[in-house]
């Protein structure tokens, strides 16, 4: 039976996590609001069978029963958040937040099977972040205030991530750790946030060069007192999340590319000045030669991916803790070999479907600011995701980012959730102004149409749909009619009815009833 | 659209309240007060355009940098998977080999080569059936690893047998059986080869020359993979010997005459019409822009059209043709031969390589054309082309390992013949076809002529070292019977004392007879009945020139045809001295005395006569023979006279030799004749006295090349030494630049 189990769950895992992403990618495409319920649904039925089935499967090969008990807790946590979050805010969108749990998921099982302590540990955290998931939604109505902040929350992020330059303690060559009682965080992971809701506030009225220019000089303060801190992944992040903001600010191609070119060169020159940037590289370039010793880390890694094939060793049955810091720094390769390249494909898209899902609600955000703030979440995120995995897969250089919400480590879940609840909130308050507008709409249209309708009796009203079927139109028909003479006029009220009708946008997850 | 017209914050409930107002005026309100709001509209129209773009941007980058690394990450691991499992920084080997007990290696009759056992405590030993047969081919396992251990590492430490089994394995608490791999050698093939090689360095491959598959493969020195790790040291410390080099696929040989095979291929292949129509009038050498190479023993041919030039392995006639060759066509030709290239081969393999370009020098061209000089061939890339003249000319890409299984019998891996490459068109295989028979039948090859079954093939004898007798004796050739499937048999033998014809050929024959399942009738083999006695105008099987001594038993080929006028003045002016059937003298400056001592015949003769013509002797016979040592020792006098004076540029004619030796040389010279006689009577009787080993040397110098007796004072090339790893290989290349430039 053992034989059976650790041979073949491998497969199930696989099938489960697939079905997961493609789903997640479908979702993507799909407005219809209960199409989209029902998928979350399956989804988080997936989520949940992935769970127990890896479990079985790291108990069968380990046999501790701790393993039962995470297995317990986890379904029944993430079951409960999904379920719960659905009822409490009925505007939340529910493919990010399944996408953060599934992650979470995926995180946990791969840290129970290095070390259940660290698991546990990972798992109150994964708690406390939901709790903050749960929590700041409430106050959602507040959310306005930030646009305000400005160059306050500036000041505030240069301020901790000097402190923690001159104060913190020194984590593999870099400053970027703070202990406050008792508790080591990493306060970038933080900044970030702080950072992008500055980038937003200031950059939401930026109109030119003139306004951009004391928004860089912060900015490139928050990225020089990082590389101060030899924190460069951090540092890299900020500054690409800089410029592209900036482009979608100004809408100028132009700030894209020559971003792009100030970061090569300043990388040419940053690679003479750093050691550990130069070590970084020669372990990328060619590290076969060097794999007795900066090599050795991102050889093993390679190792790992390789050795696990299509579908994986199967749980268990591997040897990811070969890889220094596996827990941390190279999450991917290690869960790779033992869940199967397919995992880790179905890991990866999973990473950056979020990333979609939070770009394409940036878009349909009409507020300068929150679009910036999505947008600058999406592609923040998206880079962190793209330079911890390019980094393990020997694709770019290491620089030692961690996997949002997969690797081991307070801050980066705690700071990821917010940064995914800092979307939801504004989605939600879309949806609540939708809400708004749609109620206010259907009480104008119902008055409208009494006044139309010569009976009276609201003949065409269709009550159920909130909109007349014939009768408006025949109503539509004659205004325009009478308004012919007028086309302006016929166009703003094309548009109105558009509006009301559910235009193409509203129609993306908009409630039907 | 709503969120645009709703815009964002407190203002805009303003405005929605303002329109809800529900009379007339409200309703014209709506439409003029979004008169106003339309600018807007419109403007928020375009902006949501802009974004859309930007974010599609955005998007666009990100996702094409994500699927990029995927795609990276998928074929890295795909393409780099066997190496990886391969490094010794990997340790999930162990981990394998924990749950799996490394598979078996079986031969193609089902023998099995190679074998894992686990004692009790779980640790598992490999045991090779065969010791030192297998060696080189099915390789070893610890210290990286080499052959087929090596190759197929990866498929043997795993186990693919059906989950119910492994369920039982687990049972009875023993490791799962690795998976197994079925190779193409023939067990009783390669003994023979093993056997017929003796103990001769040197390196046999025989193929199947319809799919590549590789049925034997020596390499001796041989080694015992089951003991490699306690011989380590010793293995390692001993590089002269090159042991755990597979001399088959990664020993540099110079190809020596078997590389006609390619000059007639080129030739052909450029102009078949004037190819058919050649004719070469072979006096025994030819001078070619000052420079000469002459043909074995100064052996005159006569007329050779280009079969009988291949057959007869006429130096002077290839080096004619290899001159006149479009050098452009024919280094194209040579790289589509797989020269300068890897070959399509799974284990390592050395490239071949040879030098041919304009600014290539006319001796350099003439001695690529008899495969000397910085020409090197792996055994198995000659083999490889010698497959595809059996085969239309057709490479198929030689593989040991046929497939592998699961140890229940699932066909996992099942390889199949790979057509590689067309080399040969087939007018010109066709003809080749021929010509390669003609060897057999009528040429260098004889020793395979009685053979029932179809052999075809080439010689070459390649002197790698010009301070001793030792050359490369070759044999590359391919034979069939109605019952068989064609075999493609490629042979080197190192510091053989023969040429290819007398130790080569042999070697190939053992093993096409055991392939074949010939018996050979007794004294059939008798090398007594290939000596082709010449020049016997009385009939009585004793050569005119020096009637009375017997011939030599070891005489090798009965491809002479001496025309002992090679001036055509009617009187005879070459002279055999020993009777070996060769010309050891001959008269080329048509003084009417031979004043010029070859090669082997040298040997044959008293150390005197050597000394007497000592001029020529040194200048030509650096590497003739062990006999010499005593020779060289009674001219070490003259001998640096000869070198320097043949050094400054004079061709080592006979000649030419006599003109710049000043009064030494024409002493000697004059002596010569004298001699001659005497050394007629006495070649017998040292051959006699001196070791057999000695006469055979001479004998055997009685092959198709020893044109680089004659080169080498004049160049001071490094012949192509057998190179043992790629860096000696590159050493060797070095070195051979080096002595060129000299």
């Amino acid at each position: 039976m053992r034989t059976y189990i650790l041979a073949l769950t491998k497969y199930g895992i696989a099938a489960l996590v697939v079905a997961y992403t493609i789903l997640a990618f479908i979702m993507l495409f799909r407005r219809s609001r209960q199409a989209v319920h029902s998928m979350c649904v399956v989804q988080i039925e997936l989520m949940a069978a992935m769970t127990v089935v890896s479990y079985v499967t790291l108990f069968t090969a380990l046999g501790k029963a701790g393993y039962l008990l995470m297995c317990v807790l986890q379904v029944a946590v993430f079951s409960a958040a999904f379920f719960l979050y659905q009822t409490l805010y009925s505007n939340a969108y529910m493919p990010i937040f399944n996408n953060m749990c599934m992650l979470l998921s995926i995180g946990l099982i791969f840290l129970s099977r290095i070390g259940l302590d660290r698991a546990a540990k990972q798992f109150v955290i994964a708690v406390g972040g939901l709790a903050i998931a749960f929590i700041l939604p409430f106050f959602r109505s507040k959310f306005y205030l930030l646009k305000k902040t400005g160059y306050v929350c500036a000041f505030l992020g240069i301020a901790a991530l000097a402190v923690v330059m001159l104060l913190g303690s020194t984590t593999l060559g870099a400053n970027i750790t703070y202990t406050i009682f008792g508790l080591t965080f990493q306060p970038s992971e933080f900044v970030k946030i702080l950072y992008l809701i500055f980038l937003a506030a200031t950059l939401k009225d930026a109109k030119d060069l003139q306004d951009l220019i004391p928004i860089a000089v912060f900015a490139g303060a928050h990225v020089l007192v990082l590389i101060g801190s030899k924190d460069l992944g951090s540092g890299l992040i900020f500054y690409i999340v800089f410029i592209f903001m900036v482009y979608m600010a100004t809408g100028k191609v132009l700030y894209l590319a020559g971003g792009f070119g100030a970061m090569a060169a300043a990388s040419v020159v940053l690679y003479h000045f750093f050691s550990h940037i130069q070590q970084r590289v020669q372990a990328f370039l060619d590290p076969w030669s060097l794999i007795d010793s900066i090599g050795y880390q991102i050889t093993q890694a390679l190792f790992a991916i390789s050795a696990g094939g299509v579908f994986g060793d199967g749980l268990g049955q591997g040897t990811p803790d070969k890889i220094p810091f596996v827990e941390s720094d190279f999450v991917f390769a290690g869960l790779t070999e033992e869940l199967g390249q397919i995992v880790g494909i179905c890991v990866i898209l999973i990473t950056l479907s979020c990333f979609l899902h939070m770009l394409s609600l940036s878009m349909h955000f009409a507020d300068r600011f929150y679009r910036l703030l999505a947008f600058g979440a999406a592609i923040s995120y998206g880079f962190q995701a793209f330079l911890t995995l390019g980094g393990q897969t020997k694709f770019i250089p290491l620089t030692g980012v961690t996997l949002p919400m997969i690797s081991y480590g307070g801050s980066s879940i705690l700071s990821t959730i917010l940064l995914f609840t800092m979307v939801q909130i504004m989605y939600m308050l879309r949806g609540d102004r939708i809400d708004e507008y749609k109620r206010k709409q259907r009480r104008l249209q119902r008055e409208r149409a009494s006044y139309y309708d010569d009976d009276g009796d609201r003949y065409g009203y269709d009550a159920r749909r909130g909109r007349y079927q014939s009768g408006y139109s025949r109503a539509m028909r004659d205004e325009t009619a009478l308004d012919r003479q007028d086309p302006q006029s016929d166009y703003d009220r094309r548009r109105e009815y558009a509006a009301v009708r559910g235009g193409s946008s509203l129609r993306r997850y908009s409630r039907e009833d | 659209m709503a969120d645009y017209i709703g815009g964002s914050g407190r203002r805009n409930n303003r405005i929605t309240q303002r329109r809800r107002e529900p009379d007339v005026q409200g309703r014209r309100r709506i439409s003029s007060s979004d008169t106003g709001t339309a600018r807007s509209a419109r403007r928020l129209a375009a902006e949501k355009k802009r974004v859309r773009h930007q974010v599609f941007v955005a998007g666009g980058i990100v996702v094409v940098m994500f699927a990029s690394m995927i795609t990276y990450m998928v074929s890295y691991s795909a393409t780099h998977k066997d190496e990886l499992m391969n490094n010794d920084y990997n340790g999930r080997e162990e981990l394998l080999l924990a749950k799996n007990q490394r598979g078996k290696i079986y031969a193609a009759d089902g023998q099995v080569l190679a074998e894992s056992k686990t004692d009790a405590k779980g640790n598992q030993t490999r045991e090779y059936p065969f010791g030192k047969l297998f060696g080189h081919i099915i390789g070893y396992t610890p210290k990286g690893g080499s052959g087929v251990e090596q190759l197929e590492n990866a498929e043997l430490i795993k186990s693919d047998i059906s989950l119910s089994e492994k369920a039982a394995y687990d049972q009875k608490g023993e490791l799962y059986p690795g998976n197994d791999v079925y190779t193409t050698l023939m067990p009783d093939l390669q003994k023979t080869a093993s056997e017929a090689l003796g103990d001769y360095d040197g390196a046999v491959i025989v193929t199947e020359a319809k799919t590549g598959k590789i049925l034997a493969m020596v390499s001796h020195p041989e080694f015992d993979p089951g003991n490699i790790e306690k011989d380590w040291d010793s293995l390692m410390s001993d590089t002269e010997k090159g042991t755990l080099v597979n001399r088959v696929t990664q020993g540099l040989y110079a190809p020596g005459s078997t590389f006609k095979i390619f000059d007639a291929i080129e030739f052909m292949s450029e102009d078949m019409q004037k190819a058919m129509a050649y004719t070469f009038d072979c006096p025994g050498y030819t001078t070619i822009d000052g420079v000469m190479i002459n043909c074995y023993h100064w052996e005159v041919h006569g007329e050779q059209n280009l079969e009988q030039s291949f057959a007869n392995s006429c130096n002077s006639s290839f080096a004619t043709i290899g001159t006149s060759l479009d050098r452009d066509k024919f280094a194209a030709k040579l790289k589509e031969m797989m020269f300068d290239e890897d070959l399509p081969y799974d284990l390592p393999s050395s490239r071949s390589s040879f030098v041919l370009d304009d600014s290539t020098s006319t001796k350099e061209v003439m001695q690529l054309a008899i495969g000397q000089g910085k020409t090197l061939m792996t055994p198995l890339h000659l083999n490889m082309i010698t497959a595809a003249i059996a085969n239309g000319g057709e490479v198929y890409k030689p593989y040991v390992v046929d497939s592998v299984k699961s140890a229940d019998g699932t066909v996992l891996v099942q390889n199949k013949p790979t057509d590689y490459r067309n080399v040969i068109s087939s007018d010109v295989d066709k003809k080749m076809q021929e010509f390669c028979r003609e060897v057999v039948t009528d040429g260098t090859a004889s020793k395979l002529s009685t053979r029932p079954y179809h052999a075809a093939g080439k010689t070459g004898t390649a002197e790698y070292d010009t301070n001793s007798a030792d050359s490369n004796a070759w044999f590359t050739g391919y034979a069939y019977d109605d019952n068989h499937n064609e075999i493609a048999i490629t042979v080197v033998i190192e510091g053989a004392t023969g040429s290819g014809g007398t130790n080569a050929v042999p070697v190939a024959r053992t093993i096409m007879d055991k392939y074949f399942g010939y018996t050979p009738k007794a004294g059939e083999d008798d090398d007594a009945n290939y000596v082709h006695v010449v020049n016997d105008k009385d009939g009585d099987g004793v050569n005119d020139a020096n009637e009375g001594t017997s011939t030599s038993s070891d005489l090798p080929e009965k491809t002479v045809k001496l025309n002992m006028d090679t001036n055509k003045d009617g009187i005879n002016d070459a002279v055999d001295l020993n009777g070996d059937g060769v010309a050891d003298a001959v008269d080329t400056d048509g003084d009417g005395i031979p004043e010029t001592n070859v090669g082997g015949g040298a040997t044959d003769i008293s150390a005197a006569a050597s000394s007497a013509s000592s001029a020529s002797s040194d200048a030509s016979s650096a590497g003739s023979s062990s006999a010499s040592d005593a020779a060289s020792s009674a001219s070490s006098d003259t001998s640096g006279t000869a070198q320097s004076t043949a050094q400054n540029g004079a061709a080592a004619a006979s000649s030419q030799t006599q003109q710049t030796q000043g009064q030494a040389a024409a002493a000697a010279q004059q002596q010569t004749q004298d001699q001659a006689a005497a050394a007629a009577q006495q070649g017998t009787q040292q051959t006699d006295q001196s070791a057999q080993q000695t006469q055979d040397a001479g004998a055997a110098q009685n092959a198709d090349n020893t044109q680089n007796d004659y080169v080498n004072p004049t160049t001071g090339d490094a012949q192509g030494e057998a190179a043992w790893s790629e860096q000696q290989a590159d050493a060797a290349a070095a070195a051979a630049q080096n002595g060129a430039g000299q």
